[in-house]
């Protein structure tokens, strides 16, 4: 990336600051040396060493996807990446107070300490490879929630978290799955136990603050027997003029008659390649809702999925994409029907600005035991510039004779009529324009929590300032 | 290469083409692709456009059928199944081939007049040498349709044994459509054919080919090549109803100028797999491609669709439609992709893909794809794949419809929203009649 190029970015994306912390360890290229060592410093048991050394094995010998964006710039760098870097805090705070301050102004810049305050259950904060903050509401607490680090998660709950850990994503799911199962570090620990209700949601926020870094957060959800959670993440760094890779594994749980929700609002910036697997097992009469909100990276593959495993269990997926100059976000969502009497939908709504491209790639699958199962996908493209792009590659496999399956997609372009409506009555060309990127997005934006709806309003307006006209 | 066909080699392909007496340029044309299919992989479930199709190398082990001097004969000397066709097609002009050989090509006087070329691809190269030189090859390349290197594009492109060509010079009008016949009759058979068709600028043609044979074991791979030019219109219609146990795979692609209209129908309905790949390359404006599709899959059958929808040219306008019906153990698959070049502003393109499938064991897959980059387009695409509706079963049965007879009816209904498109009511006839006795049986 250019200079010129960064600094237009950087404009434009307001979480791109660095902070000077001097890291307690830092761990370059990938090797099993890597491996061990990220394994010792969490010392952790013999198993889990054993299966991060499988999966690195796994990563190897799997291909390089022959599909998608184009990740051969970042094939070339994969053994300059620093794998592990470790911030000087030694375990996690519950406390802000105790959290290092260059560290603490971070995330008081970008609004978690507030917004823990007012809004949220429960916060964790990684920072580079490591958790360095989580603390939940002391009321969910007695009544049996966890919500912790990863590692804390093997510590202290390893039977439960054996019990569900790498069997929604096992390491030979992709090549990016068995990469985060080698080298995984951070991300979050969720049990919400039968019957109770966590009504505001839970929080991870995800930052990175070294050049040249990869991210592998990993995070488990287990919502036990007719439960409720939201759970919410969030991600930003600062930009550098190399590229950076995140690399997470999400699996969700949900239990029979549980209810629960993920939200992502990505928006790293634009050198970092995103690379996401995240799929929920849902249990009979269960419910899961994937909202993804792709904004920022330079290249996203993240396909959120959901596998009806029991009679009757619905999912949605919700998913916003906006991509602009310098941006390939490939998105969508995979649907599973593996039990009688399941649902689903998918709604994606994506625009392309600039050079920016977004693609949908989804799946939907009713096998033949999937009788009377329903699904209905929407795919809707904006189209901001005249060299924006956008594909649809929706793949649908039916096997079930009493499946009913729809999928409709659009593209359009903005539309001058609708600008020059607006301006004639007063409204600015790049509020108008604003208007109707927002009025497109509706559907999905308003399943958001407000003060991610809020954030999304003022990035898309700071996005379209400029773009038409 | 993963696999050697045994039966095909160099020495064969340019000992055929000296044989036929081709010239230099064919020759060295064929060639070239046999590099190409020498150095080229047989497609697997790896591939994208094959993952719902498993392809066996030994299919094309089998021996090439050889072509040679045409050997006519009189219509009622034609073999009975070709005999009937002709009987109820409205075509005055037909060629009809059996086992790779032109036994039967009737061009009225007035058509010759005219200075329309009808006949095989051979004779052609022969009589109207420069017309066919220019043209050969430009649509359907040694590599396939555009996008990936394809082995079976090659393969043809190679070795084809027969075709056709039909010229129609500018400005002349056909009124009856054009008939081509490929019949079969031995099996344990590779069958290679080439269409060739152009048109000069606002000429107005129908060709209809059709695929018969009884039950044998046979593959046939068909390639079909059109160029429109300014303001031509072509209405044709492939139409493959190959007895069981015949492997067909069809690869077709046409170029369309300024203001020319392709409306092309793709009937699956015969034979034990099937492989029909349909393309458009819009690249004048005010082009205009319709691609309908119709389907049905039976015991054993597995029928895979692809269309291309490629708009190069601003101002031009693509329509894809398929609707096919998958019953006992049958599988269908359809992918289809629209593809907007930066320079296709202001395109409307339109894809729905619709399946029915009707029995448990029936499976039906569904990919269409848009692949957009310019903005001031309108495109969309749709796809359902669903059973038939239980509301519309129960409304017949109270009329007193048997179940299996209501069902019937309703798929007919469902495939007749794409045969309807089809202003040949004689050939629409034909398929309703194949696909009920289908459905029957």
């Amino acid at each position: 990336m250019s200079e010129a190029e960064l600094k237009h970015i950087a404009e434009d994306y307001k979480w791109g600051f660095a902070d000077d912390v001097e890291p307690e360890l830092k761990l370059k290229g990938l090797s099993e040396d890597v491996v061990r060592a990220i394994s010792e410093t969490k010392g952790e048991p013999e198993w889990l060493l054993e299966f991060r050394l499988k999966a690195l094995e796994t990563y190897f010998q799997k291909p390089w996807p022959t599909w998608g964006p184009d990740l051969s710039e970042l094939r070339r760098q994969m053994d300059d990446f620093y794998y592990y870097v470790k911030p000087p805090v030694e375990g996690e705070r519950r406390s802000w107070d105790e959290v290092p301050d260059e560290i603490r102004r971070t995330y008081e810049k970008l609004g978690i300490p507030e917004a823990e305050q007012k809004v949220l259950a429960g916060v964790g904060a990684q920072y580079d490879s490591e958790m360095v903050y989580h603390s939940i509401k002391e009321e969910l607490e007695k009544k049996g929630v966890i919500f912790k680090s990863i590692e804390d998660g093997i510590k202290e709950h390893e039977e439960l978290f054996r019990r569900y850990f790498a069997k929604v994503v096992p390491p030979s799911d992709n090549k990016f799955a068995a990469l985060n199962s080698a080298l995984f570090s951070g991300g979050s620990f969720v049990y919400v136990p039968p019957g109770v209700e966590v009504e505001v949601p839970l929080q991870a926020y995800f930052r990175v603050n070294t050049e040249g870094f990869g991210q592998f957060e990993r995070t488990l959800i287990i919502i036990d027997q007719g439960a409720k959670a939201h759970y919410i993440e969030g991600c930003t760094a600062p930009i550098y003029t190399t590229e950076a890779l995140h690399t997470g594994v999400i699996e969700i749980v949900v239990l029979e008659g549980a209810e629960s929700r993920y939200t992502t609002i990505q928006n790293w910036p634009v050198n970092m390649y995103n690379l996401v697997t995240q799929r929920a097992l849902v249990h009979e009469n269960a419910y899961h809702m994937w909202l993804d909100g792709n904004l920022g990276s330079k290249v996203t593959m993240k396909y959120p999925s959901s596998v009806l495993k029991g009679r009757g269990a619905r999912s949605e997926i919700l998913s916003i994409a906006f991509a602009g100059d310098g941006q390939h976000l490939d998105t969508g969502g995979k649907l599973i029907f593996a039990a009688p009497d399941t649902s689903g939908s998918i709604v994606s709504k994506s625009i392309s600005k600039g050079e920016g491209r977004s693609s949908y790639r989804g799946l939907i699958k009713v096998p033949q035991r999937a009788e009377r199962a329903k699904v209905n996908v929407e795919c809707d493209a904006l189209l901001i510039n005249e060299a924006s792009k956008t594909d649809t590659y929706p793949y649908m496999e039916i096997a079930s004779e009493s499946a009913s399956v729809g999928h409709e997609a659009t593209v359009s372009r903005l539309a001058d009529d609708q600008i020059f409506y607006l301006t004639t009555r007063g409204i600015p060309e790049d509020e108008a324009a604003a208007l109707i990127v927002r009025g497109f997005i509706e559907p999905v934006a308003k399943e958001l929590p407000l003060e991610f709806a809020v954030e999304l309003n003022r990035l898309i307006e700071l996005e379209m300032e400029g773009s038409v006209g | 290469m993963n696999e050697t066909v045994t039966s095909l080699s160099l020495e064969d392909l340019l000992r055929g083409s000296e044989r036929r007496g081709e010239p230099d340029w064919l020759r060295d044309a064929r060639e070239r692709a046999w590099q190409i299919f020498e150095q080229l992989n047989w497609p697997t479930r790896k591939n994208e456009a094959w993952r719902y199709t498993d392809l066996d190398p030994t299919w094309f082990a089998l021996d090439l059928e050889e072509t040679g001097p045409a050997e006519l004969r009189q219509r009622d000397e034609l073999p009975r199944a070709v005999r009937e066709r002709l009987a109820e097609s409205d075509a005055e002009a037909a060629l009809v081939f059996a086992n790779g050989r032109l036994v039967h090509a009737a061009l009225p006087q007035e058509l010759l007049e005219k200075g329309v070329v009808l006949g095989d691809l051979h004779a052609a190269l022969r009589n109207n040498a420069d017309q066919v030189k220019g043209a050969l090859y430009q649509a359907v390349t040694e590599t396939g349709l555009q996008g990936p290197e394809d082995k079976l594009a090659a393969l043809n492109a190679a070795f084809w044994s027969y075709g056709v060509f039909l010229h129609v010079p500018a400005g002349v009008a056909l009124e009856t459509p054009v008939g081509v016949f490929h019949y079969a009759s031995e099996g344990g058979k590779l069958g290679l054919s080439r269409t060739l068709v152009t048109l000069g600028a606002n000429v107005e043609a129908t060709l209809i080919e059709e695929y018969l044979s009884p039950p044998l074991e046979r593959t046939h791979v068909a390639t079909g090549e059109f160029l429109l030019g300014p303001g031509a219109r072509l209405r044709h219609a492939g139409v493959q109803t190959w007895g069981a146990g015949v492997r067909h795979f069809h690869r077709q692609r046409a170029l369309l100028e300024r203001d020319a209209v392709l409306n092309d129908l793709a009937v699956n309905l015969g034979g034990s797999l099937a492989r029909t790949e349909v393309a458009s390359e819009l690249v004048g404006p005010g082009a205009d491609s319709e691609m309908l599709g119709v389907y049905f899959a039976g015991a054993g059958q597995h029928l895979d669709h692809y269309t291309t929808q490629h708009h190069v040219s601003a101002q031009a306008r693509s329509d894809a439609y398929y609707k096919g019906a998958a019953t006992v153990n049958g599988r269908v698959v359809y992918q289809g992709l629209i593809q907007l070049e930066p320079t296709a502003q202001k395109t409307d393109a339109y894809q729905t893909n619709r399946n029915l499938l009707l029995s448990r064991e029936a499976r039906a897959e569904s990919v269409p794809q848009l692949e957009i980059a310019a903005n001031d387009v309108r495109c969309s695409h749709g796809s359902s794949t669903a059973p038939v509706d239980e509301e519309q079963l129960f409304y017949l049965a109270t009329r007193g419809i048997p179940r299996a007879q209501a069902q019937q009816l309703l798929v007919a209904a469902f495939l007749e929203e794409v045969l309807g498109r089809v202003p040949l009511e004689r050939l629409r006839r034909h398929v309703a009649h194949v696909i009920e006795a289908r459905l029957g049986g």
